[in-house]
C-alpha cells in the first residue's frame, strides 16, 4: 500500500466517531485562536454586583462567586490549556524522538543508560512526578511546560526507539550504510519516515494526556495560577460553591471533558488510519451451485467449478476461478503455484476456513458424499480434525506456545476418539513414535519452543494423522525447513500416506518437492487451473506454456551458466484486480496469438486423464509450437570499463572469525568464569578471482550470512583478515574508505526490505551516484535512467515508489543500486530465495549478464545448491562456521564429496519424478554453535562417521587431483568408492 | 528461571537507585537553597548557616545523597518541616489508607475490565465491541475530578446513598468501618481503570485471535468454547498481567486527584499538603514510598508473567 496517501487527513472524516472528534477539536482550536475577539467580557474582570448569576442572555454560562463571566473565562481558558498542552507535547515529541533515535540507532551502553534512566522516570507516576517538580520549583507556565516534557519524553522515546529497532536492520538502511551515507542522513532519510505513523499516533495520545494533566494540575492548585482562567482551576474554585453556582462547575468541567474526548476520538481515528489492518468482512452472497452427477466410485473430494473471492475496496476479486478437482483415497495430489496463484486460498476454502472477507461465490465441494459448503459450523466441528486435517507452513506459529505438545495431540484423541486421559497419553506417545521422533516422552512434555523446526513439523504431522482422516491438506509443509530436514520429512510423509491410504492435497511452489511426492499434479496460475495430469506425464511433456516455462526456468543441480541462459519468463503474475481479459497467461506467453488475448481458452481434455487450458495445446502436443529458444549467454556486452586486473584475487579471506559473546550473568563475572563464545564463523579462508563467482552453500545456522555480514562490516569480525584487492580492510564500517565502499557492494535477500518505501526509485538510485561517485544532483538524475536500463526496467520507474513494484522489479532496483558505482565485488545474500520461480530465473540471468558486462566478482550465498551450481565458478560448502569443501563447481559436484556435500546434494528435490532417489539422509538437526561438537563438527550427523577418530580429532584438509579441497578423516580414494553412485550429471550441453 | 528472577531483581535495585537520585535531585538540588526555602526570605544569614549545618546541607551533594539514602533505607525518614513530627509514622498511616483504596479499586476494576475487554475482543467490530470501545474512549477522557464530582452530585447530593466526603476516616478505623467512605472514590478510580484495562485487554484478545495456532485449534474440530477458553485466553490474558501492573502506576496518579476530590486521607492528600507547605522531606518520603510501590508491583507482574509463560519459565 502506498503509505503517503494514508497520511491524507481527509480519512479522519470517514468514520463518524473520528469525524465528530476531529470537528470538535478544530472548533476548539478556532476558539483558542480567535476566542479573545468574541468574548463579551474580559476573563478576569470582577463585578461583585453581578456575582452568582445563573446563565442568561447577558451571561450565557452565568457568573461565578466573584461575578466573573464564565463564558468568557471558558473561552479564554481554551487558549491557555491548548497552548500549554500543545507546546508541551510538541517539545516532548521532539526531545523524545531525539533520544529514541539515538538510543535505538546507537544501541550499546548509551542505549542502556538512556533506557534505564527513562524506565526509572516511568516508575514515578506522571502526575506524581509533575507534582514533585512543581512542588519544588513552584508553579508557572514554564515549569508546567518543563514538566510535560520530562514526563512524556520517555514515553515518546520508547515508541520511537522500538520503531528504530524494527527499521535499522532492514535492507535499505544497511544499504545506505554501505553507500557511505552519514549517520545524520541515515536517521533523517531512511529511519525517521518509518517512525512517523507510530509517532503521529503517540503524539496525539500524548496531547490528550497533556490536556488531562494540565487540567488536573490546575484542579490541584499547582498548575496555572489565579487569576488566569484555567479550566481545572475554575472547577476547583467552583466546587466550594457548587450548591450556589452549579453552572460555574458544569461549564469548565464540560469543556474539559468534551475537549479530551474529542482529542481521544481523533487519536483513535489516526491510529486506525495509520496502524490498523482491519479488513471489512464479506457481505453475504448467494452461491451459484453446480449440479452434481453421481460418480462411481465416489471420490473422497470432488471440487466443482469453485470460484473463491475476496471482498476488497467494495468489490469482489476472484482469487480462485472455476477450479475443479477430484481426489480418490490414497491419492497424493500436488497443487503447484506461485504466490498469487490462489493455491492457499483453495486449500483454505476446502477447509472452510477463509478469511473474514473471503467467500465461495460459485461451485461445490463434495467431501465423502456431503456438500461441505452447506454444512452448518457445528457440523464442521465433526469434520475438522476427524475427517480432514491441515498441516500448515509454519509449525512454530501453528502450535500453541503455552500448552505442552503432548496435550495438544491428546486433546484431539479425547475429543474425536473418546479416549480416556490415560489412553490418550499412551496413544500420543505411540503417534509421536510413528513420526520418528526420538524420545517421544520428552517431546510430549515439551513446549513448542523447546523443539526444532523439523521436530515441530513432525508434531503437526503426527496431529494430522492421529485421527486417520480421509483427507489431508498440506500447505507448503516443508518450505520453512532446511533441505536436509525437508528430505527426511518428505520420506516420512510418503510412508505415512501409503500406510493410512489418505487422500492428500500437497500444496507447494516447489516443483522438485511435488515431483518427489505426488501422483497427480494440478498447476494453478492466477487463480485458474491451467493444467492437470499424472505427475510423470506432466513433467515429461507439459502441455501448457506456463507449466513448460516453469519447468524450464528452475535450475537443476549440475546445470551451469556456461551452457545456455536459463529460459526465463518475462513479467510477473497479474494481480487479481488486473487480470487480462482473454487467457490469463497471455501477457507472458511466448506462444500468444490474437485469439488468446480476446478469448479465454476452455478447459480441454487432450488425452485421457489430462486437462489443459490453452488454445494451442494441440500444436504443443504435436511439437509444432516450440516456445522461443533461449539465447546463449554473453551475446550482450563483453567486459567493458574495467582496467585489466593484476594477479591478486578481488577478495581474500584469511582465517576469518566472527564470534558472538554469550551474555554473562553477574554471577559468572564474579566467579571469573571464562567468557563463552558462539563461534558463528570460525576460521574461514577463501579467495575470489576477478570477474568470478564463488557460491557459498549451507543450511540455516551454518554461518553463511554472518560471514557475508562480516565481509561487509555490517557485523564486526572477531579475527582474521579480509583483503580487498590485496589491501586489508578494517573490521569497522566507519573506518572503511569511500573507495572501499564503492568497490564492495551488496544485494540483500528480501526485496520487500531492500528499498525505502518512502523514497522514489529515482531518489534511491541517485544516492550511491552522489555519495560514492561524487556526482551532482543533476548528473545523478540523468544516470539513474541508465541504471534502470541496465537492469531492464523502464525509465519512468524513477518516479515510482517501491509499493508500486513487484518483488522481481524491486530486486532489480536493488541490483541497480549495488552496481551503481561499478563495484569490484558484489555480495549477494540469497538474492532470489524470496522470489517466485518464474521470476527467479530472470534475476539470475540478469546477474549473469551484469557480471559479463561489468566484470564484477560475486560472493553468492544461498541454501539452494541448484541455484549456486548454476551461477558459481567455485563452490564453498560451510557447516557450523567452517568450510568443509571448496573447489571448482564441476569438481564439487562429483565424487569424492565431503559427506555433508553429498547429503546436501542428495536432499535437493529434483523437478523430475523419474530421477533416481538418493537415499543419503542426515539424522537430527544442525547442532547449536553455542554447543559445538568436538572433533569433526559434522560427526553428530555424518553417515560415514568413524567412531573414535571423528569424535576426537579435527579432520585434515585433503586435496583431490583436480584441486578440490575436502576436510574429512576418510582418505579421498575411499570416499570416492563409497560415493560412486551419487555423481550428478553436469548439464551444460542442452 | 532463577537467572531471570535475579536479573529482574537487579533491575529493581537499579531502578530504585536511579529514581531515588532523581527524587533527591529534584527536591534537594533543584530548589537551590533548601534552608532559605524553610526559613523564608527574611531569615538572617546566621540562622540560615545554622540550619544548613544542622541539616547537613554544607556537605557536598553526593555525600548528602548518600546520607539521605542510607537513612531512608534504615527507616529514618526525618522530621517534617511543617508539622515538626517524624515523617515515617504519618506516611505509613496514609500509605495504609491509600493501599486500602487501591485494593478496593482493583477488586472492582480488574474482573469487570478484563471481562469487558474479552467480550469486546471476541466480538471485534460487532455492536458489543463498539459500545465497549466508544464508552471506554469517552470515560478515559474524563479527568478523575470531573467523574468524581459528577458521582458526588448523583450519589451523594441527589440520592444520598454514599457520603460525599471521606474525611471521616480516622486512624485506627477497621476496614469494614472505612468501607462506606471508600466506595465513591473507588468507583471513580474504577471508571478510569476500566476504560484503560479493557481497551488493552481487547487489543490483546484481537491480536491473539489472529495467530495461526487458533486456526490449528479450530481445525482440530474442538468446540468454539474450548478453543477460546483453553487456547486463546490462556495466551491473551498473559499481557493483561503486565497491563494491570502498569495501571497500578496510573491508578496512583489518579488517586492523587481522587483523594483530593473526596478529601480522602491518603498519600495523595499528603502530597498536595506537602507541596502547599513546601515540606521537602515529606515530599521526598511520599514520592519514594509510591515509587517503591510501583516498582514492586512491576516486579510482581514480571515474575507472574514469567511463571505463567513457559517460554520464559523454561528459557535459559
Ligand atoms: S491460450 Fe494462448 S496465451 Fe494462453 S497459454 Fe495458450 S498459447 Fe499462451
Ligand atoms: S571427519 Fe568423520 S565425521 Fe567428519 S565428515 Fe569425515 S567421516 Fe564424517
Amino acid at each position: 500500500m502506498n503509505i503517503s496517501h494514508r497520511f491524507n487527513l481527509k480519512n479522519l472524516f470517514r468514520r463518524p466517531a473520528s469525524a465528530v472528534g476531529t470537528t470538535v477539536f478544530l472548533l476548539f482550536l478556532v476558539l483558542a485562536i480567535f476566542g479573545s475577539f468574541i468574548t463579551p467580557y474580559t476573563a478576569t474582570e470582577q463585578t461583585l454586583s453581578a456575582a452568582r448569576q445563573a446563565p442568561s442572555a447577558a451571561h450565557w454560562f452565568g457568573t461565578d462567586h466573584l461575578g466573573r463571566d464564565i463564558f468568557s473565562r471558558v473561552i479564554v481558558g481554551t487558549r491557555s490549556i491548548l497552548s500549554l498542552a500543545g507546546l508541551g507535547t510538541l517539545l516532548a515529541v521532539i526531545s523524545g524522538t531525539f533520544f529514541g533515535l539515538i538510543s535505538g540507532y546507537r544501541g550499546g551502553w548509551l542505549d542502556e543508560i538512556i533506557m534505564r534512566v527513562f524506565d526509572s522516570l516511568l516508575a514515578i507516576p506522571a502526575l506524581l512526578l509533575a507534582l514533585l517538580l512543581l512542588g519544588t520549583v513552584g508553579p508557572s507556565r514554564n515549569s508546567i511546560l518543563i514538566v510535560i516534557v520530562i514526563v512524556y519524553t520517555p514515553i515518546v522515546a520508547r515508541v520511537v526507539r522500538s520503531e528504530v529497532l524494527a527499521t535499522k536492520n532492514r535492507g535499505f538502511v544497511e544499504a545506505a550504510k554501505l553507500q557511505g551515507e552519514s549517520t545524520a542522513n541515515i536517521l533523517r532519510r531512511e529511519i525517521l519516515p518509518s517512525t512517523l505513523p507510530a509517532l503521529t499516533v503517540e503524539a496525539s495520545l500524548r496531547f490528550s494526556y497533556a490536556i488531562f494533566l494540565v487540567a488536573s494540575l490546575g484542579f490541584l492548585g499547582v498548575g496555572v495560577q489565579p487569576p488566569t482562567p484555567d479550566w481545572g482551576l475554575m472547577v476547583n474554585e467552583a466546587r466550594n460553591y457548587v450548591r450556589l453556582t452549579p453552572w460555574a462547575l458544569f461549564f469548565p468541567a464540560g469543556a474539559i471533558s468534551v475537549l479530551v474526548i474529542s482529542v481521544n476520538l481523533m487519536a483513535d481515528g489516526l491510529k486506525r488510519i495509520l496502524q490498523s489492518t482491519v479488513i471489512a468482512p464479506a457481505p453475504n452472497v448467494a452461491r451459484e451451485t453446480a449440479p452434481i452427477p453421481p460418480a462411481d466410485p465416489a471420490p473422497v473430494l470432488d471440487i466443482r467449478q469453485l470460484t473463491v473471492s475476496y471482498f476488497q475496496g467494495g468489490r469482489w476479486l476472484d482469487a480462485v476461478r472455476d477450479v475443479s478437482l477430484k481426489m480418490s483415497a490414497g491419492e497424493v495430489y500436488g497443487l503447484v503455484g506461485e504466490s498469487g496463484s490462489g493455491k492457499s486460498t483453495l486449500a483454505l476454502a476446502i477447509m472452510r476456513y477463509l478469511k473474514e472477507n473471503g467467500a465461495v461465490r460459485k461451485g461445490e465441494i463434495v467431501f465423502e458424499g456431503q456438500t461441505l459448503l452447506d454444512l452448518p459450523p457445528s457440523a464442521m466441528e465433526r469434520v475438522w480434525g476427524a475427517r480432514v486435517n491441515l498441516v500448515p507452513q509454519d509449525p512454530f506459529l501453528s502450535l500453541n506456545p503455552s500448552l505442552r505438545v503432548g496435550e495438544q495431540i491428546a486433546e484431539i484423541l479425547r475429543h474425536h476418539r473418546h479416549l480416556s486421559p490415560a489412553e490418550a497419553r499412551a496413544e500420543t506417545l505411540a503417534i509421536l513414535r510413528s513420526v520418528r521422533l526420538p524420545d517421544p516422552e520428552r517431546v510430549a512434555d515439551s513446549y513448542p519452543h523447546q523443539l526444532s523446526g523439523g521436530m515441530q513439523q513432525r508434531v503437526m504431522i503426527a496431529m494430522a494423522f492421529s485421527t486417520d482422516p480421509a483427507l489431508l491438506i498440506l500447505d507448503e509443509p516443508t518450505t520453512a525447513l532446511d533441505v536436509t530436514t525437508e528430505a527426511t520429512i518428505l520420506d516420512l510423509l510418503r510412508d505415512l500416506m501409503t500406510e493410512h491410504n489418505t487422500a492428500t492435497l500437497y500444496v507447494s511452489h516447489n516443483l522438485g518437492v511435488i515431483a518427489r511426492i505426488s501422483d497427480r499434479v494440478a498447476v494453478l496460475y492466477a487463480g485458474e487451473l491451467v493444467e492437470d495430469a499424472a505427475t510423470e506425464d506432466l513433467y515429461r511433456q507439459p502441455l501448457h506454456p506456463y507449466t513448460r516455462g516453469l519447468l524450464d526456468s528452475v535450475p537443476r543441480v549440475g546445470q551451469t551458466k556456461t551452457g545456455r541462459k536459463l529460459p526465463a519468463m518475462p513479467g510477473s503474475i497479474p494481480a487479481p484486480d488486473a487480470l487480462p481479459t482473454g487467457c490469463v497467461f497471455a501477457p507472458r506467453c511466448p506462444l500468444v496469438t490474437e485469439l488468446c488475448r480476446a478469448e479465454r481458452p476452455p478447459l480441454d481434455t487432450p488425452l485421457p486423464g489430462r486437462t489443459v487450458r490453452c488454445h494451442r495445446w494441440d500444436e504443443i502436443l504435436a511439437g509444432t509450437a516450440i516456445p522461443q529458444t533461449p539465447q546463449p549467454v554473453g551475446a550482450t556486452g563483453n567486459g567493458n570499463g574495467k582496467i585489466p586486473q593484476p594477479e591478486f584475487p578481488v577478495l581474500n579471506l584469511d582465517n576469518l572469525k566472527r564470534y558472538f559473546p554469550v551474555r554473562r550473568s553477574l554471577a559468572d563475572v564474579l566467579a571469573r568464569r571464562p567468557k563463552q563464545w558462539v563461534k558463528a564463523v570460525d576460521g574461514v579462508s577463501l579467495d575470489i578471482q576477478p570477474g568470478k563467482t564463488l557460491g557459498l552453500v549451507g543450511e540455516s545456522g551454518s554461518g553463511k550470512t554472518t560471514l557475508s555480514r562480516a565481509v561487509m562490516a555490517l557485523s564486526e569480525k572477531t579475527g582474521g583478515e579480509i583483503e580487498l584487492l590485496d589491501i586489508p580492510l578494517p573490521a569497522k564500517l566507519s573506518r572503511r574508505s569511500l573507495d572501499t565502499l564503492r568497490q564492495l557492494q551488496m544485494v540483500f535477500q528480501s526485496p520487500e526490505e531492500a528499498l525505502n518505501p518512502y523514497l522514489t526509485i529515482g531518489q534511491t538510485l541517485s544516492r550511491p551516484l552522489m555519495v560514492l561517485l561524487g556526482q551532482s544532483k543533476d548528473e545523478a538524475r540523468e544516470n539513474v535512467s541508465a541504471l534502470l536500463r541496465m537492469v531492464r526496467l523502464p525509465e519512468n520507474f524513477a518516479e515510482r515508489l517501491p509499493g508500486q513494484l513487484s518483488g522481481g522489479e524491486k530486486q532489480r532496483v536493488a541490483i541497480a543500486r549495488a552496481f551503481a558505482a561499478n563495484p569490484e565485488l558484489v555480495v549477494c545474500d540469497e538474492p532470489v530465495s524470496a522470489l517466485d520461480v518464474s521470476v527467479q530465473a530472470a534475476i539470475l540471468n540478469l546477474l549473469n549478464d551484469l557480471q559479463h558486462e561489468k566484470r564484477s566478482a560475486y560472493l553468492f550465498i544461498s541454501h539452494d545448491l541448484a541455484v549456486v551450481s548454476y551461477l558459481a565458478d567455485e563452490i564453498a560448502v560451510i557447516y557450523l562456521g567452517q568450510l568443509v569443501e571448496i573447489g571448482a563447481t564441476e569438481d564439487v559436484l562429483k565424487p569424492p564429496f565431503h559427506p555433508y556435500t553429498e547429503a546436501l546434494l542428495s536432499a535437493v528435490p529434483q523437478p523430475d519424478p523419474t530421477a533416481p532417489q538418493h537415499t543419503i539422509r542426515l539424522t537430527g538437526d544442525i547442532p547449536s554453535p553455542a554447543d559445538m561438537p568436538r572433533g569433526c563438527r559434522f560427526h553428530t550427523r555424518c553417515p560415514l562417521v568413524l567412531e573414535s577418530l571423528c569424535h576426537r580429532e579435527e579432520p585434515p584438509w585433503r586435496e583431490t587431483e583436480s584441486g578440490n579441497k575436502i576436510r574429512c578423516h576418510i582418505p579421498l580414494p575411499e570416499l570416492a568408492v563409497l560415493q560412486s553412485g551419487s555423481a550428478v550429471k553436469i548439464r551444460n550441453d542442452e | 528461571m532463577t537467572k531471570y528472577i535475579l536479573r529482574r531483581f537487579g533491575f529493581l535495585i537499579l531502578t530504585l537507585l536511579i529514581t531515588s537520585m532523581i527524587v533527591f535531585a529534584i527536591t534537594q538540588w533543584l530548589p537551590g537553597d533548601v534552608a532559605r526555602v524553610i526559613l523564608g526570605r527574611e531569615a538572617g544569614e546566621a540562622a540560615l548557616e545554622n540550619l544548613r549545618s544542622e541539616l547537613g546541607l554544607d556537605a557536598p551533594l553526593p555525600v548528602q545523597y548518600g546520607r539521605w539514602a542510607v537513612n531512608f533505607v534504615q527507616g529514618d525518614w526525618g522530621t517534617s518541616f511543617s508539622t515538626r513530627t517524624p515523617i515515617r509514622a504519618v506516611v505509613m498511616q496514609r500509605l495504609g489508607n491509600s493501599l486500602r483504596l487501591a485494593l478496593v479499586t482493583l477488586v472492582l476494576a480488574i474482573p469487570l475490565a478484563v471481562g469487558m475487554g474479552v467480550l469486546a475482543g471476541l466480538n471485534e467490530n460487532k455492536w458489543i465491541d463498539n459500545v465497549v470501545s466508544i464508552s471506554a474512549l469517552s470515560v478515559v477522557g474524563l479527568p478523575e475530578f470531573v467523574t468524581g464530582l459528577v458521582l458526588i452530585q448523583v450519589f451523594a447530593a441527589t440520592f444520598r446513598i454514599f457520603p460525599a466526603s471521606s474525611s471521616a476516616i480516622k486512624p485506627g478505623m477497621s476496614f469494614g468501618e472505612a468501607l462506606p467512605f471508600m466506595l465513591l472514590p473507588a468507583i471513580t478510580a474504577t471508571l478510569v481503570l476500566l476504560a484503560y484495562i479493557s481497551r488493552l485487554t481487547r487489543t490483546g484478545v484481537i491480536e491473539e485471535l489472529k495467530k495461526p495456532y487458533v486456526r490449528t485449534a479450530t481445525l482440530k474440530g474442538l468446540p468454539r468454547r474450548v478453543v477460546i477458553v483453553k487456547h486463546v485466553l490462556r495466551n491473551a490474558l498473559l499481557p493483561t498481567i503486565t497491563v494491570i501492573a502498569i495501571s497500578f502506576g496510573w491508578l496512583i496518579g489518579g488517586l492523587i486527584v481522587i483523594e483530593n476530590v473526596f478529601n480522602y486521607p491518603g498519600l495523595g492528600r499528603l502530597m498536595v499538603f506537602a507541596i502547599d507547605r513546601r515540606d521537602l522531606p515529606l515530599l521526598q518520603a511520599v514520592t519514594m514510598v509510591v515509587v517503591v510501590g510501583v516498582v514492586l508491583a512491576n516486579l510482581a507482574a514480571d515474575l507472574l508473567y514469567a511463571y505463567l509463560n513457559p517460554r520464559i519459565r523454561l528459557g535459559e
